[in-house]
C-alpha cells in the first residue's frame, strides 16, 4: 500500500526559447494520509513547482504523482480541473479573496463547486468568522481573510490542503493563529495538510518535514519531536 | 527626459503591443474614415474635373433649328471668350444584332472638344472606321464592323457616307459622364450605347450641334463657372443667331431662286413631254394605218388561199375520187404513177425483148445463111477447083495412060529383044567361055531384073492408073453429085434469103412499132408527173401560203396588242404626265408655302446642366459629403472612449511605478510625458497612417463602386494638409486628451499614496439585493456577475456606451440602407402611377386623344393630360426649384396618387396647392400657409397649401389646369401625357410607337428614371456598407478592447477561480457574463441612439432630387443586433482562449 502522496522520482523542466530551466530533477518522496507536512526551501529551491504540480496546476517533466493511489500526473486539463475542484483545497498567500463578494460568498463561491461541501457559514463559524460572515474582504484584517481563504478550502472537503506560505502576508501573531487552525484542522479531522514556506522554523510543528534544494529534494524527515505552534518562534 | 525614461516608454509599447495597437487602429479608423469621406467628393469631383477638363467637355452646345455650317461655326469661334467652336453631328441609327433591334448614336469625333479617350485600340483613320463605346462594346469588338441597319429610315441612311464601319476602338466620351445613355425616339425608345466616327464618316452638308469650349478657369459646378457661361452664353447666342439668321435669309433667297428654276424647268419639262407624248401619238396613229393595210392584204391572201384549196381539192379528187386529204390523194397520185411507169417499162421491155430476140434470131438465121451462102459459096469454089482439079487429074491419067502405054510398048520391045537375046545366049551358052558366059549370063540376068522390075513399075504404073481412072471416076460422080447438090443448094439459099428478107422487114417495122408506142406511154406519164409535181407544189405553195397567212394573222394580231399597248402607254404616259405636272406644281406651290411659312430660325443654347451625367454626378457626390459631416464625429468620440480607458487602465496598472518614480523625484511633468507620448505616438501613427490608407482606399472603393454610375477614367487622389491637420488634432484630443484625464488623478495623488496598492475597489451590495425576492432567485454565480457588473461602474460606463455607439452606427448603416431602398417603388409604384410620359408640341387635343385611344387603347390602362412645368416655390424660410404639374384631367388621380402617411390627399381645388413633404419642410411652408409659385422671373402667384403628400423623388406642385391658368395669365395648354400601360405591354415598344405619332416631342419611359434612381441608390449603398464595415470593425475594437481590458484587470481573480477547480467553461461564463450582459445593456441603449443617428444622418444626407424615408425595417434592427452580438461571441472566443492561456500560478504572485 503506497502512501497518500506519492512523488516519484519527478522533474520539471521549463524551457524558454533555448533556456532550459530544471525546477525540479528526480523528487522522490511520500506523504501519509493525515499528515502535517511541511515543505521547505529557499526561495527559487523549487517548492512552488511541487506545489504547482502537487496542485493540479501544472504538468510534470518526467516521473509520476499519485494521490490517494490516482495517479494524477497522467491527468488531462478536464481530469486536472477536476483533481483541483474535489480534491485539492488551496490557501494563498496572499489570500485571493474575491472583492466584490462577501466572507460568506467568497466560500460559497468554493462550496458550491462541491456537491458534497459543507455549508459556508458553519466552515466560517469553524474559521472563527462566524460573526463576519457578510463583510466584504476589503472589511476584513489579513488574518481574517486567510481564515476565509481558509474555510474556502475547507468547504469543499478537500483530500489534500495545500497552503502557499499561508503566513506570508501576516505578522507573527496573526501567522500563528492561522498555523494553529491549520494545525488543529489537521489534528482535528484527519486533514492532510501540506505547508509550503521558506520558513524553516516551521518545520518543527511539522510531522514531515521536506526540505528542498535547488530543485531537489534535500531531505525527508519524520519528526519525532513535535513542536506546539504556540511554542514556534521565528 | 530622462534615457531610461525614453526606454521605459519604449518597453511599455513593446510590453503591451495590444493596447498600443488598439489605440492606433481606432486612431487609425476614425481618421481613414474622417479622411476617406471628406475626401472622396473632393477626389471625385477632381477626377472628374481633370476628365472633363482632359476631354475638353463643351461648355455650351448649341442647336438650331436649321443646323450650322462651317460660317456659322467659324462665327461662334469668334465668338467673345470662346476658345473653341466645333461643329458635331450626331444622329440615332438602328443596329441589329442576332436579329434585335439596337438604337445607337452616332457622334462625329471632333479634335478639339469633347475629345474621346482611347480605352482600347487605336483612333478611326478613316471615315469608314470608328471608335465604340467602352461602356459597351468588349474589346473583343475591335476590328469588327458595325452595320447601319437598312431599316433605318432614309434620312438617317443619307447621314451615312458608309454603311459600314470598321470598329478600330473603344473609346470613353466626356458627353456620356453616365452609364445611363439616354433615351431616343428611335426602336424601343432607349440608346444602347455610342459610336464616334470621324468626319468624312459623314454625309451630310449641316452640323446638327455645335460645341463650344471656353476658359478653363473656374471650377464646374462652381457659382464662377455657372456665371461666367451665363455671361458667355448671351453672347454666343446673339453671334450664333446673327450668323444663323443671315444663312437663313440666304436660304430664303436661295429657296426663291430655286422655285423660280424649279417652274422653268417645270414649264421646259412639261414641253418637252408634250412632244413626245405627241410624236407618240403619231406613231400610234401610223401604226394603227399600217394594221388595217395589213388586214385587207390578209383578206386577199385568203381569198388566194381559198382558191388554192378549191383547185387543190379538185386535183385531189381527180388524183383520189373521194379523197381524204391532199396528201392522200397526191400519194394515191404518185403511186399511180410509179404504177404506170413500171407497167410501160415492163411492157416497152417485154417489146424490146420480143424484138431483141426475133433480131437475135434474124441475125442468127443470116448468119445461118450467109454461112449457107459461103458454104455454097466455098462448095461451088470448091466444085470448082474440085473440077478444074479433076480435069487436070484427068489430063494427067490420060497423060500417064498414054506414057504407061509408050513405057509398056518399050517394056515389050526390051522383053522381045531380050527373049531373042536369051535364045542367042541359051543357044552359044555351052559354046561361050564360063567366065563370059556368067558375065553373059549375069548381064543377061541384070537386064532380065531390069525387064521384071520394068514390067512391076508397068504392072504398078498399070494399077495405078486403073486406081486413078477409078477414082477420076468417082471424083466425077461425087463432082456430079457435088454438082447437083450445089445446085440444090442454091436453090434452097436463094428461098432462105427470101425468107430472111421478110423476117427483116418484120422486125424492122416492129421496133418502129414499139418505139412510136413507148414514146407515146412515156408522153402521157411524163404528163402525169408533171401534174403531179405541180399538185405537189400547189400543197406546198398553199401551205406556205396558209403559213404566211396565219403569220400574217398572228402578226397583226400582235401588231394589234401592241398598238394597244402603245395606246395605253400614251393614255399612261399622258395620265402620268398629267399628274407629275399637277404634282410638280403643287410642290412647287407647296414649297412656295412653305417658304412663306418658314418661321425664323430657333436657337438653342445648352449648358452643361443639359447634359443628365454633368448633373447628377453633382448631386450624387454630394451624397458622401453629407455623410462624412457627422459619421466621423461619432467614431472619434467613441475613440476617444477607447483611449480613455485604455489609458485609465495603463495608468492604473503603472500606479505603483508611477509613485516609484514619483518618490525617486521624476517630475510629474516627465512622467505624465510617458503617457502622452505613449498614447499620442499611437495616436499620430494611427492618425497618419489612417489619413493615407483612408484618404486613398475610402476614395477609391466610392469612386469604384460609383463606377457603376459614371464612367470617367482615371483616378486622382488629393491629400489636404488642412484636414490632415484637423484629424491630428482629434486624433490627439482622443488619445493624449483622454490620457491626460486618466493620469490627473494619479498626478495629484502623493507618491507614498501611489506606491501602496491601490485598494482594490471594495465589493458592495447593489440595489438590486434589496430586491431580495428577485435576488433570492438567481443563481449564485449570476449574483456574482451581477455585483461585478455594478463594481466597475467607469468600466460598464464605457463597455455600454462603446457598444451603444457601435450598435447605432450599424443600425444607422442599415437604416440608411433601408431609407433608401425600394424609393423609386414608393415614388413610381405608389404616388406616379405612370410608366410613360409623351411631350407634346402643341396643346394636346382631344382628337389627338381620340387618336391615341384608337391606335392604342388596349395598351393603356390609365392616362391623364397634363402640364409639367418647373418653378420655384418660396416659402416662409426658403425657395426651392420645383415641377408644376397642373391638370383638369378627371383621372388625373388615378395617375398620381396623393398620400401622406397612407391617408389620401385630395388633388388641390381651384386656387389651391398641393406640395411635397419635402418641399414643405424645406421652405417651411405648412397646411394653409400661402406661397409664391414662380414660372419665370415675371410671373409668379401666391397659392394657398391645401395639402401636403409624400414624395420621395423630386419636388412636385400639384395644382388644377385653372388654377394654372389663371395664376399665371396664360391659357391652360397641357402638352404632357401621363399613360399607364396595361399589363403585359412593354412600355419600349409602346414608347418607341408613341414617339411616331404626329406632334410628339418626345417620349420618356419612367422605368430609365427608376433606374438612374436604382443606380443612384445602390452607389449610396456602397457608401454604406463601408460604413457599416467601419462600424463594424469599430464594434469589434471597442469590445476586445474592453473585454481585454477587463480580463488583464481580473487576472489574479481568474487565476484564482481556476485555482478553485473552476472548469474552463465555467470561467468563461464568469467573466463573460458580464460581457454579454453588458453586451445586450449596449445594444439596447444603442438601437434607440441609432434611431436617432439615423434619422440625423438622413437629414443631413438629403439630396435635391431625392427625399429619403425616415424608415428603419425591422429587420434592420435584427440584423444590428445580430451583428453586434457575432461580434460580442467572436470577441468572447478570442477572449476564452486569452483566459486559457492565464498562468494559475498567476495567482500565488503578490500584489504589486
Amino acid at each position: 500500500m503506497s502512501a497518500f502522496v506519492h512523488f516519484e522520482d519527478v522533474t520539471k523542466i521549463y524551457r524558454t526559447g533555448d533556456v532550459e530551466v530544471r525546477a525540479l530533477s528526480g523528487a522522490s518522496f511520500e506523504i501519509e494520509k493525515g499528515e502535517f507536512c511541511v515543505i521547505v526551501g529557499e526561495s527559487g529551491a523549487g517548492k512552488t513547482t511541487l506545489l504547482n504540480i502537487l496542485g493540479g496546476m501544472d504538468t510534470l517533466t518526467s516521473g509520476r504523482v499519485l494521490m490517494d493511489g490516482v495517479e494524477i500526473s497522467s491527468f488531462n486539463r478536464t481530469k486536472l480541473e477536476n483533481y483541483r475542484r474535489f480534491d485539492i483545497g488551496f490557501v494563498f498567500q496572499f489570500y485571493n479573496l474575491i472583492p466584490n463578494l462577501t466572507a460568506l460568498e467568497n466560500v460559497e463561491i468554493a462550496a458550491q463547486l462541491c456537491p458534497e461541501h459543507i455549508p459556508a457559514d458553519e466552515v466560517l463559524r469553524a474559521v472563527g468568522l462566524g460573526h463576519r460572515m457578510d463583510n466584504f474582504p476589503a472589511q476584513l484584517s489579513g488574518g481574517e481573510q486567510q481564515r476565509v481563504s481558509i474555510a474556502r478550502a475547507l468547504a469543499k472537503k478537500p483530500k489534500l490542503l495545500l497552503c502557499d506560505e499561508p503566513t506570508g502576508a501576516l505578522d507573527y501573531e496573526t501567522g500563528k493563529s492561522i498555523l494553529k487552525l491549520l494545525q488543529d484542522t489537521c489534528r482535528r479531522d484527519g486533514m492532510t495538510v501540506v505547508i509550503i514556506t521558506h520558513n524553516a522554523a516551521l518545520s518543527a510543528m511539522a510531522d514531515r518535514i521536506i526540505r528542498v534544494k535547488s530543485g531537489q529534494i534535500h531531505s525527508v524527515r519524520l519528526n519525532d519531536h513535535i513542536v506546539p505552534v504556540e511554542q514556534i518562534e521565528w | 527626459m530622462t534615457k531610461t525614461l525614453k526606454k521605459n516608454i519604449r518597453r511599455s509599447i513593446t510590453g503591451s503591443l495590444g493596447r498600443y495597437v488598439a489605440i492606433l487602429l481606432i486612431i487609425m479608423l476614425g481618421v481613414a474614415f474622417l479622411t476617406g469621406l471628406r475626401q472622396t467628393r473632393p477626389i471625385m469631383t477632381a477626377t472628374e474635373t481633370d476628365y472633363i477638363r482632359r476631354t475638353a467637355l463643351y461648355d455650351l452646345r448649341l442647336l438650331s433649328t436649321i443646323g450650322f455650317d462651317e460660317d456659322d461655326v467659324a462665327a461662334v469661334a469668334k465668338s467673345e471668350g470662346v476658345t473653341a467652336a466645333e461643329g458635331s453631328i450626331n444622329a440615332d441609327f438602328l443596329l441589329l444584332r442576332d436579329d434585335e433591334e439596337f438604337v445607337y448614336r452616332a457622334h462625329m469625333l471632333t479634335g478639339k472638344i469633347n475629345t474621346p479617350e482611347l480605352a482600347a485600340g487605336n483612333m478611326p483613320a478613316s471615315g469608314d472606321e470608328c471608335l465604340a463605346d467602352a461602356g459597351q462594346f468588349s474589346e473583343d469588338m475591335i476590328g469588327q464592323k458595325i452595320t447601319i441597319a437598312e431599316i433605318n429610315d432614309a434620312d438617317t441612311l443619307d447621314l451615312f457616307a458608309y454603311r459600314e464601319y470598321t470598329i478600330t476602338g473603344l473609346a470613353y466620351s466626356p458627353l456620356y459622364l453616365s452609364v445611363e445613355r439616354g433615351t431616343t425616339s428611335l426602336g424601343n425608345g432607349s440608346l444602347s450605347g455610342f459610336v464616334l466616327i470621324p468626319p468624312e464618316g459623314f454625309d451630310s452638308e449641316y452640323f446638327t450641334e455645335l460645341y463650344v469650349k471656353c476658359t478653363d478657369d473656374f471650377a464646374p459646378y462652381s457659382d464662377e463657372y455657372d456665371d461666367f457661361i451665363e455671361t458667355l452664353s448671351d453672347t454666343v447666342e446673339a453671334d450664333a443667331t446673327l450668323s444663323v439668321r443671315t444663312r437663313f435669309d440666304d436660304l430664303v433667297a436661295d429657296g426663291e431662286q430655286e422655285i423660280a428654276d424649279a417652274e422653268q424647268e417645270l414649264a421646259d419639262k412639261e414641253a418637252e413631254a408634250k412632244a413626245e407624248l405627241d410624236d407618240a401619238k403619231r406613231q400610234l396613229d401610223d401604226a394603227e394605218a399600217e394594221i388595217a393595210d395589213g388586214e385587207t392584204e390578209l383578206r386577199d391572201a385568203k381569198a388566194e388561199l381559198d382558191d388554192a384549196k378549191r383547185q387543190l381539192d379538185d386535183g385531189a379528187a381527180q388524183l383520189q375520187p373521194g379523197f381524204t386529204s391532199w396528201q392522200g390523194a397526191l400519194d394515191a397520185g404518185w403511186v399511180a404513177y410509179y404504177d404506170g411507169q413500171n407497167t410501160l417499162n415492163s411492157a416497152i421491155a417485154e417489146g424490146r425483148q420480143q424484138l431483141a430476140d426475133s433480131l437475135t434470131q434474124l441475125e442468127e438465121n443470116e448468119a445461118l445463111y450467109k454461112a449457107g451462102k459461103a458454104e455454097f459459096d466455098a462448095g461451088l469454089q470448091q466444085y470448082n477447083e474440085y473440077s478444074a482439079l479433076w480435069e487436070q487429074g484427068y489430063a494427067q491419067y490420060s497423060a500417064g495412060l498414054e506414057e504407061y502405054e509408050q513405057n509398056y510398048a518399050a517394056y515389050e520391045a526390051g522383053l522381045a529383044q531380050y527373049e531373042a537375046a536369051l535364045e542367042q545366049f541359051n543357044a552359044i551358052k555351052d559354046t561361050l567361055p564360063p567366065e563370059m558366059a556368067a558375065a553373059q549370063e549375069a548381064q543377061l540376068e541384070e537386064t532380065r531384073q531390069t525387064l521384071e522390075l520394068t514390067a512391076a513399075a508397068l504392072e504398078a504404073a498399070k494399077a495405078q492408073l486403073d486406081e486413078s481412072g477409078a477414082e477420076l471416076d468417082a471424083q466425077k460422080a461425087q463432082l456430079d453429085a457435088t454438082k447437083a447438090q450445089l445446085d440444090e443448094s442454091e436453090i434452097q439459099l436463094s428461098q432462105t434469103r427470101t425468107l430472111l428478107d421478110v423476117g427483116w422487114n418484120d422486125y424492122y417495122d416492129g421496133t418502129a412499132l414499139l418505139d412510136r408506142q413507148q414514146a407515146e406511154q412515156q408522153a402521157k406519164l411524163d404528163a402525169a408527173y408533171a401534174s403531179l409535181i405541180e399538185f405537189q407544189n400547189g400543197i406546198d405553195s398553199y401551205n406556205d401560203g396558209l403559213k404566211a397567212y396565219n403569220e400574217g394573222v398572228e402578226s397583226l394580231a400582235d401588231g394589234r396588242a401592241e398598238y394597244e399597248d402603245g395606246l395605253q402607254d400614251y393614255e399612261d404616259g399622258r395620265a402620268e404626265f398629267d399628274t407629275e405636272i399637277a404634282d410638280a406644281k403643287e410642290k412647287i406651290a407647296d414649297a412656295k408655302q412653305e417658304l412663306a411659312d418658314l418661321s425664323d430660325p430657333e436657337l438653342f443654347v445648352l449648358t452643361r446642366d443639359a447634359n443628365t451625367g454633368y448633373v447628377t454626378f453633382e448631386n450624387d457626390s454630394q451624397i458622401v459629403d453629407r455623410l462624412a459631416s457627422f459619421f466621423p464625429i461619432f467614431f472619434f468620440l467613441i475613440a476617444a472612449l477607447v483611449c480613455s480607458t485604455t489609458m485609465t487602465r495603463m495608468v492604473d496598472d503603472d500606479r505603483t511605478q508611477i509613485g516609484t518614480l514619483r518618490a525617486l523625484g521624476y517630475s510629474r511633468a516627465s512622467i505624465l510625458t510617458k503617457y502622452l507620448l505613449y498614447a499620442g505616438s499611437a495616436a499620430s501613427l494611427g492618425c497618419l497612417i489612417g489619413y493615407l490608407g483612408g484618404g486613398y482606399l475610402f476614395p477609391l472603393v466610392i469612386w469604384t463602386a460609383y463606377g457603376m454610375l459614371y464612367k470617367i477614367p482615371g483616378f486622382i487622389s488629393l491629400y489636404d494638409p488642412v484636414l490632415f491637420v484637423i484629424a491630428l488634432l482629434a486624433s490627439l484630443l482622443c488619445s493624449a486628451g483622454t490620457t491626460y484625464l486618466a493620469c490627473r488623478h494619479e498626478m495629484q495623488s502623493t507618491p507614498a499614496d501611489l506606491i501602496r496598492p491601490k485598494a482594490p475597489e471594495p465589493g458592495k451590495r447593489i440595489l438590486l439585493e434589496r430586491v431580495t425576492p428577485l435576488w433570492k432567485r438567481l443563481k449564485f454565480l449570476h449574483k456574482v456577475t451581477l455585483r461585478n457588473i455594478f463594481r466597475f461602474k467607469k468600466r460598464m460606463f464605457m463597455m455600454i456606451l462603446g457598444i451603444a455607439g457601435c450598435t447605432a452606427l450599424v443600425l444607422t448603416g442599415f437604416g440608411i440602407h433601408d431609407s433608401v431602398a425600394n424609393i423609386a417603388n414608393f415614388q413610381f409604384d405608389d404616388i406616379q402611377k405612370y410608366d410613360i410620359s409623351v411631350n407634346l408640341s402643341d396643346a394636346i387635343t382631344d382628337d389627338w386623344t381620340g387618336e391615341l385611344e384608337e391606335a392604342h387603347g388596349a395598351e393603356m390602362d390609365a392616362r391623364a393630360v397634363t402640364l409639367m412645368a418647373s418653378g420655384e416655390l418660396t416659402g416662409s424660410t426658403a425657395a426651392k426649384s420645383v415641377y408644376l404639374l397642373a391638370s383638369d384631367d378627371s383621372d388625373i388621380t388615378s395617375i398620381i396618387d396623393l398620400h401622406l402617411n397612407k391617408t389620401p390627399v385630395s388633388y388641390p381645388g381651384d386656387g389651391e396647392i398641393v406640395i411635397t413633404e419635402k418641399l414643405a419642410s424645406i421652405t417651411g411652408a405648412r397646411l394653409g400657409d400661402t406661397v409664391t409659385v414662380s414660372v419665370s422671373d415675371t410671373d409668379k402667384a401666391a397659392f394657398r397649401v391645401a395639402g401636403i403628400t409624400e414624395n420621395y423623388v423630386y419636388n412636385y406642385v400639384y395644382m388644377t389646369g385653372k388654377t394654372y391658368g389663371r395664376a399665371f395669365k396664360q391659357a391652360f395648354e397641357p402638352k404632357t401625357l401621363l399613360l399607364r400601360t396595361a399589363e403585359d405591354v412593354d412600355e419600349y415598344s409602346l414608347a418607341a410607337s408613341l414617339s411616331n405619332m404626329d406632334d410628339v416631342v418626345s417620349v420618356s419611359v419612367v422605368s430609365d428614371t427608376r433606374r438612374t434612381i436604382d443606380k443612384m441608390m445602390i452607389s449610396l449603398n456602397y457608401v454604406v456598407a463601408l460604413v457599416l464595415a467601419c462600424a463594424g470593425a469599430l464594434a469589434f475594437i471597442v469590445l476586445f478592447n474592453l473585454g481585454n481590458i477587463n480580463i488583464s484587470e481580473r487576472v489574479r481573480e481568474i487565476a484564482t477561480i481556476k485555482v478553485l477547480g473552476f472548469h474552463s467553461r465555467e470561467t468563461g461564463a464568469y467573466v463573460f457574463r458580464e460581457n454579454i450582459i453588458l453586451s445586450m445593456m449596449g445594444i439596447l441603449c444603442g438601437l434607440p441612439l441609432g434611431v436617432g443617428l439615423h434619422a440625423f444622418v438622413v437629414a443631413q444626407i438629403q439630396v435635391d432630387m431625392i427625399s429619403l424615408k425616415y424608415v428603419i425595417e425591422p429587420t434592420s434592427y435584427l440584423l444590428t443586433v445580430f451583428m453586434v452580438v457575432l461580434f460580442t461571441v467572436i470577441t468572447d472566443i478570442i477572449l476564452r482562449r486569452k483566459i486559457a492561456r492565464i498562468d494559475m500560478a498567476e495567482s500565488l504572485k503578490s500584489i504589486e
